[in-house]
């Protein structure tokens, strides 16, 4: 049981840090602290806490006491108690402030890239996008919303539409109702639960989406923009095309929102 | 000219406010700087938060109802501090801010500012909105607090999860409506970015000014490098610097980036001098603070806090200290219970 706790507070530890240098980082400040500057007062504080807070992480029995309260899957969020950014940058602000005074930016300077050299950039890793939209949810999504929206002419409805999109929608508009949310929470159930499936597989079977939309009554259906034949599927089981927006086309069942009614919106 | 109004009152309700009522826990001390304004602010402004939404969520009461008490509240309590200030006679001290020995202060703001800008004008999509904003907008739709389930729109048949105990979506649709019903996501996207980066670092420029006390020079640089080690954080998505910059909107990443770091300097502040530096119910209200944020926050604040207490027992011998550090545990610990039983 031990080593395999401590095998997994590894894996989490590795997870965390990823390929950076910060680890490696961490571990030098905190022996540079505890070699050179143990004698300040602040300074043996933090170490104290650090290293009976990595002795918690790594503990077996303390790990499974705080996995259980936690749970197993996130115990890595421990490691937000350590505080790596500060005691990295303690650490190197103690170096540099020891050295003469025209040394300092210069050293300054050469942490400053060889931290930007072990660790990575957001935007250059592609964390960030430029979107048309204030509340910045993707830009389909926004106008997927406004399309149904638009022809629901304020009607409640109820949309059905990938993981990735349902993610966003109620983001953007709250008053579009889903049958189920991210990973099929919120009502994945029975026929609900074979329309996540179907509308979230690797290859998309149209007649099998568009038979469990009209069970559950999806006044709009959102799907990757289909071929002929696909469309003819949706069609057999009355949905009209009402517009295409980025890769998806959005679907309307029958001629107005008012035609088919579910359960789910609520109404009496 | 709407968005703009919009834009003002957030400002007043998420900057002017919190550094209003920061001023409240320093009556009978030194004036304090405007980072520890800014900071204590919002922990008494949390704190009131969580202590009125739990009660008003399980008695299903509306979100207009919690939104006017709050902001009754907070403007009740801005008030009284801006009156603390004048009668205090608070001076802006301005002189020295130019000083050779602040270059790296600025270099660090200017790094700060970059990242800022960032955050609010571009884009990140993080799936976990799914359930955090839409647990806001939701709200604001219906006027409720925690009776809609944010991915559907259908309401929650009984109690809705352990995530009702740290409601920090609901403060978020709370300053939407205080706002002129700004848009939450809006609010959450492009407003507390702008609003809690610069909460982050204030909690880095204190740290900095406790371990380098007098020594602007390297105060400047602890918080230059501390910016940079957050800037190049996209190595993993599990770190706080990622956390940090790519979903701060969200309360677990406030918790990872902000509020731990302010909890570890207000008990080293607190429990590690031999005279404290800040009142003890600031102690509590960071806890508590916690426990809004996130349901992590409850266990992680307890923690350390735990930790804190062990090491002014071992260190200090003081036992009225851990004593007191028990009792303002006392509130994660209440909610700690709870947590554990529902999950």
């Amino acid at each position: 049981m031990m080593k395999e706790m401590i095998k997994k507070s590894l894996g989490f530890w590795n997870n965390y840090w990823g390929s950076s240098i910060f680890p490696y980082l961490l571990v030098i400040a905190l022996l540079y602290l505890l070699i050179f500057k143990h004698k300040k007062k602040t300074t043996r504080y933090v170490l104290a806490y650090v290293f009976l807070m990595l002795f918690l992480f790594f503990f077996p029995y303390t790990a499974k006491i705080i996995q259980k309260c936690i749970g197993e899957n996130v115990y890595w969020r421990v490691l937000w108690l350590v505080p790596s950014t500060s005691v990295i940058a303690l650490a190197l602000t103690e170096f540099i402030r020891g050295r003469k005074s025209f040394l300092q930016p210069v050293l300054l300077v050469l942490f400053a890239g060889m931290i930007a050299w072990g660790g990575k950039e957001f935007y250059t890793e592609g964390y960030y996008h430029k979107v048309n939209n204030y509340q910045q949810v993707p830009d389909v999504v926004a106008g997927i919303c406004e399309l149904a929206k638009q022809d629901a002419d304020g009607k409640k409805f109820l949309l059905v539409a990938d993981e990735y999109v349902s993610s966003y929608i109620r983001v953007y508009d709250p008053s579009v109702y889903l049958p189920f949310g991210r990973r099929g929470s919120g009502g994945a159930v029975g026929a609900r639960r074979q329309l996540y499936f179907e509308i979230n597989a690797p290859a998309f079977n149209y007649a099998n989406i568009a038979k469990y939309a009209e069970w559950v009554k999806c006044n709009y259906l959102v799907v990757k923009i289909p071929n002929e034949q696909q469309k003819e599927e949706l069609e057999a089981c009355h949905y009209q095309e009402l517009g295409v927006v980025g890769e998806y086309s959005v679907y309307r069942l029958g001629n107005s929102v008012e035609e088919y009614r579910s359960p789910l919106l609520g109404e009496s | 000219m709407e968005m703009a109004m919009k834009g003002i009152l957030a400002v007043f309700w998420l900057i002017l406010v919190p550094v209003a009522v920061g001023r409240l826990p320093f009556v009978k001390r030194r004036q304090p700087l405007l980072t520890e304004r800014f900071v204590s602010g919002y922990l008494i402004l949390f704190s009131i938060m969580e202590v009125l939404t739990l009660p008003m969520t399980f008695l299903k009461m509306p979100l207009h109802v919690l939104v006017i008490s709050y902001g009754s509240i907070a403007l009740i309590l801005a008030l009284t501090g801006v009156f603390v200030t004048v009668k205090a006679k608070d001076t802006i001290r301005l002189s020295g801010i130019f000083d050779r020995e602040k270059i790296y202060f600025w270099i660090a703001l200017i790094l700060i500012l970059a990242q800022m800008a960032m955050c609010v004008l571009l884009a990140h999509m993080d799936a976990d909105d799914a359930f955090y904003v839409a647990q806001a907008t939701s709200g604001v739709q219906t006027d409720t607090i925690f009776e809609i389930i944010p991915y559907t729109g259908q309401k929650y048949y009984g109690i809705a999860s352990r995530y009702i105990l740290s409601p920090f979506p609901v403060f978020l649709a709370v300053v939407s409506q205080l706002s002129a019903g700004l848009h939450p996501a809006i609010m959450a996207h492009m407003i507390f970015p702008a609003v809690f980066l610069p909460v982050v670092y204030s909690v880095q420029y204190l740290l900095g000014k406790k371990w380098f006390p007098g020594d602007k020079r390297a105060q400047g640089m602890y918080l230059f490098l501390t910016a940079c080690i957050c800037s190049f954080s996209a190595y993993s998505v599990y770190n706080s610097g990622s956390f940090q910059m790519i979903r701060i909107w969200q309360g677990k990443a406030l918790l990872a980036s902000a509020f731990l770091p302010l909890l570890l300097y207000i008990c080293q502040s607190v429990l590690m001098e031999k005279k404290t530096e800040y009142p003890w119910v600031l102690l509590a209200m960071a806890d508590l603070s916690c426990c809004l944020l996130s349901s992590m926050g409850i266990i992680l604040g307890t923690m350390m806090l735990g930790v804190f207490l062990l090491l002014c027992l071992v260190i200090h011998r003081d036992w009225r200290a851990f004593l007191k550090g028990i009792i303002c545990c006392i509130p994660s610990l209440v909610l700690g219970v709870f947590y554990i039983l529902i999950v």
